[in-house]
């Protein structure tokens, strides 16, 4: 299996070292949300993809951008009854990767994974309300293009609120993590407690590798309903590569 | 060229400032003041022609109706500037008092100029100067501004570039297939706000500018061959068009016209005219969409400055990014009921769907009423009176 990842930067899927929109292994440079991602292929898959060489390949927010701008294909139907707004944007780029994923299964003869993230909520992305709408977006851009090996990561609102909810204690639910603003100059930001937590501000390499080992155990994180989706998903698509048999209905 | 106008004071128009480049294209929820930005540059453009009364009148408003409900002040000001053929930068400044129906005070200046004592036209209701002469008493009544009185010799020729440019600005923001159709008379040589007089200004084009004309208009419908206007009785003047079909030659008359081609007809005769910029509300209107690659085409090539407002992301999708970039200006309503405009991909997430998808596909996927709730928090964060007060918050 390979994995083919997008996401918006060095703090959640991780950036290119050489200034190439798709880059794989040493030039590539994991951010902790694809720590996160790898640990749990680990755990269902048996291997770890980030040490295997081209397993897992990355492709810029741009590159994406520009795939989807050259595109022909027919963008997401205007308008309608039961279609929501605002969702344009996400459904060209899950597009774009299950293309490119659909691509490169077929050149390397492998099952290719892909992992597309957002945060739902950033200073980039408002309106943040939309998680649902944003969510069936993705799924349905790699539908678009009968690639079924998708898998959206959006956190509500943002990486951070993730993060900070591995920070916390306590086995109770922590879904109210979910309602902090995804504003960054908010006074009590995802952003600013992760940094109060840590004692000073980490970059995205400290970051990714406190996730190599944090948290122990998921629990904390199954109470947020953004996570548990993609956790939901990620297994599901896992389970049908590695054991296409087992998740068959 | 004009660059920009501030105008404060008109209508639901507070405190606006529209960047004017060749083409522009005004998008905007219904209500959020995209026909009073077209009616105030036709405002601007009758201070100079000097009829504010006739204006009034034939758009059946009072002069009670002008002013920003939700302002305190009385006069209607604004700023514009101008690029004239050489280059310079002329900013024309002003006041317009409601009561006397005249700009109180005017100024023109060379934005480039180092001193504000280089005026080329200054008054201030009661004497006026030009080109920093010694001022003379205004002895007379006028109508909107003093310029529109004075005669072409005595203006130096920037400030009567600019005066005439003004002067030319046509406002179509009425176009309407009732008012298309009917009949004028021979004297009219110009067409209306509505599109009225359309029979009796085609009339007046003749020889090589109608055949250039009838070769635009086949663009847009292939079968058309030629349009005939008839003098009637008493000088009123019939439209028709003739087509052909087959070997049949086929007369339309004006009454029985389908709209989008009388609509197309009127925007062809002033995108040829002398005029320096053209307003235009709605352009998809009564137009099916195979011709709107064409129309957007024949709009960007015209020699003249073009203000568009739309509702049709068809349209939208035929401009090229970069030009969408500069040109698309959106128009959104604050709480208090005034206008604003912001360059529309100059909002971050907006630009970052242009980077995938289309503009007119950006613009469709985009909920206007979130985007104009956060134009408004945008707004608060730029506004240096909000930001003082959030300071002062603060430091409680």
């Amino acid at each position: 299996m390979k994995l083919l990842i997008s996401g918006e930067g060095s703090s959640d899927i991780g950036t290119c070292n050489n200034a190439q929109g798709v880059c794989m292994d040493e030039m590539f440079s994991p951010g902790p949300m694809t720590i996160w991602l790898t640990r749990f292929l680990l755990e269902w898959a048996g291997y770890d993809l980030l040490a295997i060489p081209e397993a897992v390949v990355f492709v810029s927010e741009k590159t994406l951008a520009q795939d989807a701008k050259q595109s022909t294909g027919r963008m997401q139907a205007l308008r309608g009854k039961g279609k929501q707004v605002e969702t344009g944007l996400y459904f060209s780029n899950t597009r774009q990767l299950g293309l490119r994923a659909k691509v490169m299964s077929r050149d390397d003869d492998v099952p290719v994974m892909a992992v597309f993230f957002r945060d739902t909520d950033g200073t980039r992305s408002a309106p943040g309300q939309l998680w649902q709408a944003k969510w069936d977006s993705m799924l349905n851009g790699f539908k678009s293009v009968e690639f079924d090996r998708g898998v959206p990561m959006l956190p509500k609102p943002k990486s951070e609120v993730w993060l900070l909810c591995a920070t916390k204690q306590g086995n109770h639910s922590h879904e109210v993590l979910e309602n902090i603003s995804g504003n960054d100059q908010s006074p009590n930001s995802a952003k600013a407690q992760l940094d109060q937590f840590f004692g000073e501000h980490q970059s995205a390499t400290q970051l990714a590798e406190w996730c190599q080992t944090n948290p122990v155990d998921w629990s904390k994180l199954m109470t947020l309903p953004s996570f548990k989706a993609f956790y939901d998903r990620l297994q599901s698509v896992v389970k049908a590569i590695v054991s296409p048999m087992a998740a068959l209905p | 060229m004009i660059k920009s106008i501030r105008i404060i004071n008109f209508k639901s128009l507070g405190d606006v400032t529209l960047r004017l480049d060749k083409f522009n294209c005004l998008i905007g929820m219904n209500g959020a003041g995209k026909s009073s930005v077209l009616q105030a540059i036709d405002f601007m453009s009758q201070l100079m022609l000097g009829d504010v009364s006739g204006w009034l009148a034939q758009r059946g408003w009072s002069i009670g109706d002008l002013n920003c409900k939700v302002r305190k002040e009385s006069n209607i000001t604004f700023h514009v500037n101008f690029q004239t053929s050489t280059g310079e930068i002329l900013t024309w400044t002003g006041a317009f008092n409601r009561t006397l129906m005249r700009c109180s005070m005017e100024v023109i200046v060379d934005q480039a100029a180092l001193k504000q004592t280089d005026k080329y036209f200054y008054s201030d209701g009661k004497a006026f100067s030009i080109d920093g002469k010694v001022g003379q008493a205004i002895a007379f009544t006028f109508q909107g501004s003093l310029l529109s009185v004075l005669k072409d010799s005595e203006l130096p020729e920037n400030v009567f570039e600019f005066r005439n440019a003004l002067r030319q600005i046509r406002s179509l923001e009425l176009l309407s297939p009732h008012l298309l159709r009917k009949s004028a008379r021979s004297s009219d040589h110009d067409i209306g706000t509505g599109g009225e007089k359309l029979s009796a200004y085609l009339d007046n084009i003749k020889g090589k500018r109608k055949e250039a004309l009838i070769v635009l208009l086949k663009r847009f419908y292939p079968t058309l061959t030629d349009f005939n206007v008839v003098s009637q009785r008493s000088g009123w003047k019939k439209l028709s068009v003739i087509e052909i079909f087959g070997d049949q030659y086929l007369e339309t008359e004006a009454s029985h016209m389908n709209d989008g081609l009388l609509r197309i007809l009127a925007v062809l005769t002033q995108a040829d005219s002398d005029r320096s910029l053209i307003l235009l509300d709605e352009i998809e209107n009564g137009i099916n969409q195979e011709i709107v690659e064409t129309l957007v085409e024949t709009l960007l090539a015209s020699h003249q400055q073009m203000l568009v407002t739309t509702h049709s992301p068809l349209i939208l999708n035929y401009l090229e990014d970069d030009l969408a970039r500069e040109a698309v200006q959106f128009i959104y309503k604050t709480p208090k009921g005034e206008s604003r405009i912001r360059p529309f991909f100059g909002i971050p997430r907006i630009d970052d769907k242009l980077r995938v998808m289309g503009p007119g596909d950006a613009f469709v996927d985009t909920d206007l009423k979130s985007l104009t709730q956060e134009c408004i928090e945008l707004d608060q964060q730029t506004d240096p009176t909000t930001q003082a007060k959030t300071a002062s918050g603060d430091g409680k």
